[in-house]
């Protein structure tokens, strides 16, 4: 034994030496990024996994490349635990120094006294508020001091692949869609898709569960005038969700699986059906224009979610730079960041490559951004997005929401019982 | 174990009596090719041209073949770093682990000092207590110690283990006490007795805790899983699922992540497989 | 005399005290800490209110605190029995007289060196739907289903319990090997001239003497299997709608990604409980055994 564990020992220690000295890939890489000399390292944390990662990241070089007081290190951060992962090294003072936030995390965010605000940084750096998008930018204020830097909205619209359309008649010569706007039009679109086209394909790619079902729901919702869940009060909201609404736009979602069946259960990765040409439509979120757009032979046209229901609705985000907050702060690191922050809303028009909707009205009015293909079809569509109520209980109702309505998706539960739930949970929740 | 020198005659018996024998090694084949299929699965995938996908499993292990996966996983994943990090923490976690039972071990089975017995009680309550209960207060101790997020932190939480300390006990009360009493009488200091002569003999229970410790440390998921925020830290149980959740229809590069991680222990599993053997059914005897 | 005394004691001490260091801070310490979080709101940031017993009411009335207490009980009702007899099964065979002897017992415990990370995506990507080596199989044979295997209810159960037998049953396999190799071959030699068939062999000799290390491996089966985590959250996430979702998982997502790390605090006492009285029941039999 003692002979084969050297062997073993020195093999395992050759290997790591071998690949430690030639510094193959990152794997030395400890605060990894080659900071130039004599220039501050400024860490930022995101939570892309679209297809934005890397356009954030070009603006990101574009600012290293700019000056060189200052050396931005992006590290990408996996999405479904970003936020845990967030306060909880905020919590332990182990956090980067600039973090992404989405705006509806941020009464939470500022809530917990992780974050700090920007104002007397915005004023040395010059941070002008009067170009952003007022409706984006309410989002980020808290007690009149701004804890946040809006980037974009982005809002979950549709795509449709324009070949299996048009081979299943429902083109009009324009481009436009043969469908009726209304709730029976919407879903007769899908039936016709389904009856007309070869086997090998399907209507429409959708999940089954998690995040993707309930914000279709939040837009059917809205659409029929819905417009909470709980009030807009940041630390004592009361329940509002009008449950007949609600129940009609999830058994209205309910059919496309299990009545019209347009959308195959349990499909493994969406994205990859509609970008194979697998399925005729999807029903996703702007990020994903820029990987459509990058995909050989996709011929596409994007469109904002049809207003079947009577009212223009529509489910969207936004996400913001943040500052957080340390006891042991380096002002000089934190100047760096917001002059970062301002660097990349001016420079929106790189984001909106993505598919972004950018914050700044400037951008969304310059050349650069008119000229972009898609965008301006739904650019619109940042108008009347429905954001998420404002309250620090907000990813605690989200969980609730995807989990219960999940449940009416796969046939677990009927809208009702979900519904039910859903009221006593969220209860539960903001009165605790 | 089995004697030698009757298991001849068991096997000749075997051959004349069990009409079954056939059977039932085609039986034991069968489920031994279940058991092995998704390993040899997931070796297959890792070499075939990233981006290939069939509905027909038998393509699956067919050519063309590369090994550009391998390189491209290398040089632009972390997972070599996640790959040293696990074999590290282990290693260390196992050296220390051995090292405080040990000494803990010799002094409660060769010392003589007060509350002796209470002592080795309140080390036996260890026993009893789940680790995985008291992770969260955990996590709050070690973070107010500042050690969220490092080796240390990772590393120091695992290695206080009463089961080592009791198994090793055990061992050492069997060292005949002649050989101590004599060393005594020659001038032997406590420490000279314990790492020339009564450690030596304790080898092959060493070696069992030894290995147990580290196949603990190394699929350990939920301390490294909490305490760990920076990639370059990560084991690779945390890792992994990290690079493979951006894959989920992919099959080529998450298969090659993990074949990457997989292949250091199968060679060892390979090696050492009659010491793990051992290992594990003196450890889990006991424990 | 007493000086004779003290300085045995403090030959001692060097020798004890990095045990008893580690063990006091990382073992003892987080047991009190923990009943003194239990009584806060405490969150990831910083310690709030004092909340009194407020959180063990809480725990009491919380549906989704007995649903995955009840989800990790079922895994172990469902895990135990079942990898019991496998373990005995492949036992048995990898203890046949053959020259595959070590191919079967390597096989069978190849999957059990295998990280949790490793073995949860290659059940992922062999149990996907449309595209996943288990459905493709059976369709290859002929047989036109599309099972759901992570996103069904039962089927989900099925997985995550097929997956963990496959996973770790080789520990326990050895566990009877060992003990099958030190029955002495006399018995048997004794029986065969008594004229015993290989089934009253099996009956009268194998089992019984395996009943010691068989209640030793049902013991350690339920400890071990109360603790899970890992395959779980990586294979299913505790789905589909919570379906699978064991304790650690909602302590864990109680204190990280709720933020309350007071009542995920609270809810690790009683699973501290539940272990504990499990674990003073299997040293009460391992003294049973040893006696």
């Amino acid at each position: 034994m003692k002979g084969r564990l050297s062997i073993f020992l020195s093999l395992f220690l050759i290997v790591i030496l071998l690949t430690a000295c030639s510094g193959l890939g990152k794997l030395v890489s400890g605060s990894s990024a080659n900071v130039p000399e004599g220039a501050t390292e400024i860490e930022m944390w995101n939570l892309f996994a679209g297809g934005d990662a890397e356009y954030m990241q070009t603006i990101v070089d574009e600012f290293n490349e700019s000056q060189d007081e200052f050396y931005v290190n992006n590290i990408q951060q996996e999405f479904d635990e970003y936020y845990t992962k967030l306060i909880t090294s905020l919590g332990a003072g182990k956090g980067p120094d600039i973090a992404i936030s989405h705006s509806h995390t941020l009464p939470e965010l500022v809530h917990l006294g992780i974050l700090q605000d920007l104002d007397s940084y915005a004023d040395q750096v010059g941070v002008q508020w009067d170009e952003f998008n007022t409706n984006i930018l309410e989002q980020t204020v808290f007690d009149n001091q701004h804890y946040a830097i809006p980037i974009d909205t982005h809002p979950h619209i549709m795509y449709f692949n324009n070949d299996l359309i048009d081979d299943a008649g429902l083109l009009n010569d324009d481009g436009t869609l043969k469908m009726e706007k209304t709730p029976e039009g919407f879903r007769v679109f899908f039936q016709t898709l389904k009856k007309e086209l070869p086997e090998e394909n399907f209507p429409l790619a959708f999940p089954t569960v998690g995040m993707d079902g309930f914000r279709q729901w939040w837009a059917f919702y809205s659409q029929l005038g819905g417009e909470h869940i709980v009030t807009d009060d940041l630390e004592n909201p009361t329940y509002a969700l009008d449950t007949e609404k609600a129940i009609k736009a999830a058994e209205y979602m309910q059919s496309f699986w299990h009545e019209d069946k347009v959308i195959p259960l349990n499909l493994a990765d969406f994205y990859t059906d509609f970008q194979s040409g697998k399925a005729a439509t999807i029903a996703t979120g702007v990020w994903s224009t820029g990987i459509w757009e990058s995909t050989e032979d996709l011929n596409f046209t994007a469109i904002p979610l049809p207003n079947i229901f009577g009212q223009k609705g529509a489910w969207g985000g936004s996400h913001t730079f943040v500052l957080p907050a340390y006891e042991d702060a380096d002002p000089e690191v934190q100047r760096g960041a917001v002059t970062f922050m301002d660097f990349a809303t001016d420079h929106g028009a790189k984001w909106a490559q993505a598919g972004h909707i950018p914050a700044k009205d400037t951008v969304v009015e310059s050349k650069e951004f008119k000229e972009m293909p898609y965008r301006e079809d739904y650019a619109q569509v940042a108008d009347y997005v429905n954001f998420s109520d404002r309250t620090i209980y907000y990813r605690g109702i989200n969980e609730i929401m995807v989990r219960n309505l999940d449940r009416i998706w796969t046939n677990e539960a009927t809208p009702e019982e979900a519904f039910q739930r859903i009221e006593k949970e969220v209860k539960e929740l903001i009165n605790n | 174990m089995g004697t030698i020198s009757s298991s001849k005659s068991r096997k000749a018996l075997d051959r004349n009596r069990d009409p079954l024998l056939k059977v039932k090694v085609t039986v034991g084949i069968i489920i031994a090719v279940l058991f092995i299929v998704p390993i040899i699965w997931m070796l297959f995938v890792s070499i075939k041209p990233n981006g290939f996908s069939t509905s027909n499993p038998i393509e699956w292990f067919l050519p063309p073949y590369t090994f550009s996966n391998y390189v491209n996983i290398i040089m632009d994943s972390l997972i070599l770093r996640w790959l040293f990090n696990s074999f590290f923490v282990a290693f260390i976690t196992t050296i220390l682990t051995l090292l405080i039972t040990s000494l803990a071990a010799f002094a409660i089975s060769q010392m003589k000092f007060r509350f002796k017995n209470l002592i080795y009680i309140f080390f036996l309550l260890g026993l009893m207590i789940p680790g995985e209960a008291t992770i969260i207060p955990l996590y709050e101790i070690v973070k107010s110690m500042n050690l969220i997020d490092s080796y240390t932190g990772l590393i120091l939480p695992m290695i206080a283990s009463p089961l080592g300390v009791i198994i090793l006990k055990s061992f050492f009360d069997g060292v005949p006490k002649e050989v101590i009493e004599s060393a005594i009488i020659d001038g032997c200091s406590y420490f000279k007795l314990f790492y020339k002569i009564v450690l030596p003999l304790a080898k092959p229970a060493i070696a069992a805790i030894g290995i147990f410790t580290f196949i603990g440390s190394w699929n350990n998921f939920l301390w490294p899983y909490l305490s760990i925020l920076s990639e370059t830290l990560y084991t690779l149980p945390v890792g992994l699922p990290v690079f493979n959740s951006t894959y989920s229809q992919a099959y080529v590069l998450p298969m090659t992540a993990n074949a990457i991680a997989s292949i250091p222990v199968i060679i060892a599993f390979l090696i050492f497989e009659k010491q793990i053997v051992k290992g594990i059914s003196f450890t889990g005897i006991k424990g | 005399m007493n000086k004779k005394v003290w300085i045995k004691d403090v030959k001692a001490i060097p020798f004890l005290l990095p045990f008893f260091f580690a063990y006091l801070l990382f073992t003892i310490l987080p047991i009190f800490k923990g009943l003194q979080m239990s009584l806060y709101d405490w969150n990831l940031v910083r310690k709030m209110d004092f909340v009194g017993l407020e959180n063990y009411v809480e725990m009491f009335n919380d549906p989704y605190f007995w649903q995955t207490l009840w989800n990790t009980t079922l895994f172990v009702i469902l895990t135990t029995p079942t990898m019991v007899l496998l373990a005995l099964g492949l036992a048995l065979l990898a203890n046949l007289n053959t020259k595959l002897k070590t191919f079967f017992r390597g096989s069978y415990f190849l999957p059990s060196i295998l990280s949790v990370a490793v073995i949860s995506f290659l059940a992922i990507f062999m149990l996907q739907p449309y595209s996943g080596l288990v459905n493709t199989m059976i369709q290859a044979l002929g047989i036109n289903a599309e099972p759901f295997w992570l996103a069904d209810k039962t089927l989900a159960w099925v997985s995550i319990v097929g997956v963990t037998l496959w996973w770790s049953v080789g520990f326990n396999m050895i566990l009877f090997l060992t003990s099958l190799q030190e029955i002495p071959d006399t018995y048997y030699e004794a029986s065969e001239i008594d004229g015993a068939s290989r089934w009253e062999q099996f009956r009268y000799i194998t089992l019984p003497q395996l009943i010691p290390i068989g209640r030793v491996i049902i013991l350690l089966q339920i400890l071990a299997s109360y603790k899970v985590f890992g395959q779980i959250l990586l294979i299913t996430g505790g789905g589909p709608g919570g379906a699978t979702r064991p304790l650690i998982q909602y302590i864990y997502e109680t204190g990280f990604t709720q933020n309350n790390l007071g009542y995920a605090a609270t809810m690790s006492y009683a699973l501290f409980f539940i272990l504990l009285i499990l674990s003073i029941i299997q040293l009460k039999n391992q003294r049973l055994e040893e006696s």
